[in-house]
C-alpha cells in the first residue's frame, strides 16, 4: 500500500498563530526497517541556533520505533529527522540519524522546546508509552477532514481522551489514551493503513 | 410503537426523543455513561445527523434515524464485522417492502435501483469502565430523501413503499437481533458474510473506489474472511478496508467522482 505523503498536508495545517507545537511524523518504508537499525551512522550536523536537545529527541524517537523518518513543524522551524540503511557503521553502538535537515521558516521565532518532553528512554524494542493499534484498519487523525487534528506532539491528554480514529468496514473505531502523559510521536498519517498491534502514537 | 415482543424479551430498550443532534451521539454517550445496553435511540428528526468522516446526514421529520447501542457484544478487532450484520438485516427488512430491488452496496449502504436509500454508521468506543460500546446508527429514507447531493438518492415512498418510521424500527429492530444471534460474538461471521453476498450490488462489475485522494478502478469480486472488499485491478487484486464504492449505476446517474 502506497503511504501518503505528509510534507504538503504538514505545511499546510501549520497555522501562525496559537497552537504552541505543530508536529507530525511519518513513518515510511517499513519493508527496509529492519536493515536501518544496525546500520545507521550518526552525522549531526551542530549549527549555532538550532535546538540539539529537540533533534536528539527526534532522533530517540525515530531509532526507538524503528522509523526511518520523522518530521516536526515546531514554532516556525521544521525540523526533518532520517537515517538510511546503506552505510554499515560497526563503531556505533546506539541508533542515531543519519541525516538532520533544518529549515528555519520566514518567520521562525524563537524556539523554546517544552520542557515536557523527554527523551525516550531506551528500553527495549517496544515503549512502554507506544500506544498499538487494536485492529486492522485506516487511521484517521481528525474526525473529519476538515477539522482538527485530535492530538498533536506535545498535546497533554488524559486517560481516556479521543487520540485517533481507525475505520475498518465503515466502522469507526475511537482510539482512547489509555493513560495521561504528553504525546510525544505521532507515528502515522490521515488516512494510512494500520495492522494490529502497529505502534499508533507514543504518550510519556 | 416501540419494539415487539420478542425484542423485549431479549432485553431490548428503546427511548424515543422528537430531537436530537444525533442518534449515534446520544446513544455512545449513555454507552460511556455505564448504559449496559441493548438501547435503541430513535429520533423523529436530527439536527446533526451525519455520515461517513463527518458527513452531514440530512435529517427531517418523516424518515428514521435510530441507533442501537451494544456494550461488550463483541472484543474491539471483531466490532468491523457488526456492519455487515446491520446491513444484512437492514437489506432483509426493506425488502419485505421492495423485493429483491434493496441491495447492500459495500460495506453497507441500501441502493435500490441504483440510488442510495438508507445509510449505516457504527462507532464504537472504550467505556469509562474499560467496556465496548459500539453503536450501529441507521437512516433510512422513509418519505424523502435529499436533494443535491454527490450521488443518487431514493425514498421507500417513490417505490410505492408508505412506511412510518416507527414501524420501519419495530421490523429492523427484530431482523437485527435474529441476525446479531445468528452472528453469535463473530462465531456465525461465515453465515452473514453468505447472506451479505445474496444482498450485494455490483458484484462482478466494475466500480471505483475512492480512498482518501486515492481512486481505484476495477471489477468487485466479493469479499474476503473478514468483509473486506476484492477488487479486481489492472495492478492485481486489491484488499479495501475503506473507502466509498461508486457502482456504475451511481457514476452514470451523475455521481460526483
Amino acid at each position: 500500500m502506497k503511504k501518503p505523503q505528509p510534507k504538503a498536508g504538514v505545511a499546510k495545517r501549520a497555522p501562525k498563530k496559537s497552537a504552541p507545537v505543530k508536529a507530525a511524523a511519518a513513518k515510511k518504508a517499513p519493508v527496509t526497517k529492519k536493515a536501518a537499525v544496525k546500520s545507521a551512522a550518526p552525522e549531526h550536523a551542530p549549527a549555532s541556533g538550532i535546538d540539539t536537545a529537540l533533534v536528539e529527541q527526534l532522533a530517540g524517537i525515530v531509532a526507538h520505533h524503528d522509523l526511518s523518518e520523522i518530521e516536526v513543524d515546531f514554532e516556525g522551524l521544521h525540523i526533518r529527522v532520517a537515517r538510511q540503511a546503506a552505510v554499515a557503521a560497526p563503531m556505533q553502538m546506539q541508533q542515531a540519524p543519519q541525516a538532520v535537515a533544518y529549515a528555519p521558516a520566514p518567520s521562525a521565532g524563537v524556539v523554546a522546546p517544552p520542557p515536557t518532553l523527554a527523551v525516550p528512554a531506551p528500553t527495549g524494542a517496544e515503549n512502554p508509552g507506544a500506544v498499538k493499534s487494536p485492529m486492522v484498519g485506516t487511521a484517521y487523525r481528525r474526525p473529519s477532514p476538515d477539522s482538527k487534528a485530535f492530538v498533536e506532539v506535545g498535546s497533554q491528554v488524559k486517560a481516556g481522551d479521543k487520540i485517533l480514529l481507525i475505520e475498518a468496514m465503515k466502522t469507526f473505531n475511537d482510539i482512547v489514551a489509555p493513560r495521561g502523559g504528553t504525546v510525544t510521536a505521532i507515528l502515522v498519517e490521515d488516512g494510512q493503513p494500520v495492522e494490529y498491534g502497529e505502534p499508533l502514537l507514543v504518550i510519556e | 410503537m416501540g419494539l415487539t415482543a420478542p425484542v423485549t424479551e431479549r432485553g431490548y430498550r428503546l427511548e424515543v426523543f422528537d430531537n436530537l443532534g444525533s442518534t449515534n451521539d446520544e446513544a455512545m454517550a449513555r454507552g460511556r455513561d455505564g448504559d449496559p445496553g441493548p438501547l435503541w435511540i430513535r429520533a423523529v428528526q436530527q439536527t446533526g445527523g451525519k455520515g461517513r468522516l463527518g458527513r452531514q446526514w440530512v435529517s427531517p421529520v418523516g424518515n428514521l434515524y435510530a441507533s442501537l447501542l451494544l456494550v461488550d457484544a463483541a472484543t474491539q478487532d471483531r466490532a468491523p464485522e457488526l456492519g455487515f450484520v446491520a446491513g444484512v438485516a437492514l437489506a432483509s427488512t426493506l425488502s419485505r417492502f421492495l423485493g429483491p430491488e434493496a441491495r447492500i452496496k459495500w460495506p453497507n449502504d441500501i441502493v435500490v435501483g441504483g440510488a442510495k436509500l438508507a445509510g449505516i454508521l457504527l462507532e464504537a468506543t472504550q467505556t469509562r469502565w474499560g467496556g465496548f460500546a459500539c453503536v450501529i446508527g441507521v437512516g433510512v429514507n422513509c418519505a424523502s430523501h435529499p436533494q443535491g447531493l454527490p450521488y443518487p438518492a431514493t425514498d421507500l415512498a417513490s417505490h410505492g413503499a408508505a412506511v412510518a418510521p416507527d414501524d420501519l424500527l419495530e421490523f429492523f429492530a427484530e431482523e437485527l437481533a435474529g441476525w446479531l444471534d445468528q452472528w453469535d460474538e463473530g462465531r456465525g461471521f461465515a453465515q452473514i458474510r453468505a447472506a451479505w453476498l445474496l444482498f450485494a450490488a455490483g458484484m462482478g462489475e466494475t466500480a471505483e473506489v475512492a480512498m482518501g485522494d486515492q481512486r481505484i478502478k476495477g471489477i468487485l469480486r466479493g469479499l474476503d474472511e473478514r468483509g473486506r472488499l476484492l477488487v479486481d485491478t489492472e495492478a492485481g487484486l486489491r484488499t479495501i478496508d475503506a473507502g466509498d464504492v461508486f457502482l456504475p449505476g451511481l457514476i452514470e446517474a451523475g455521481g460526483q467522482l
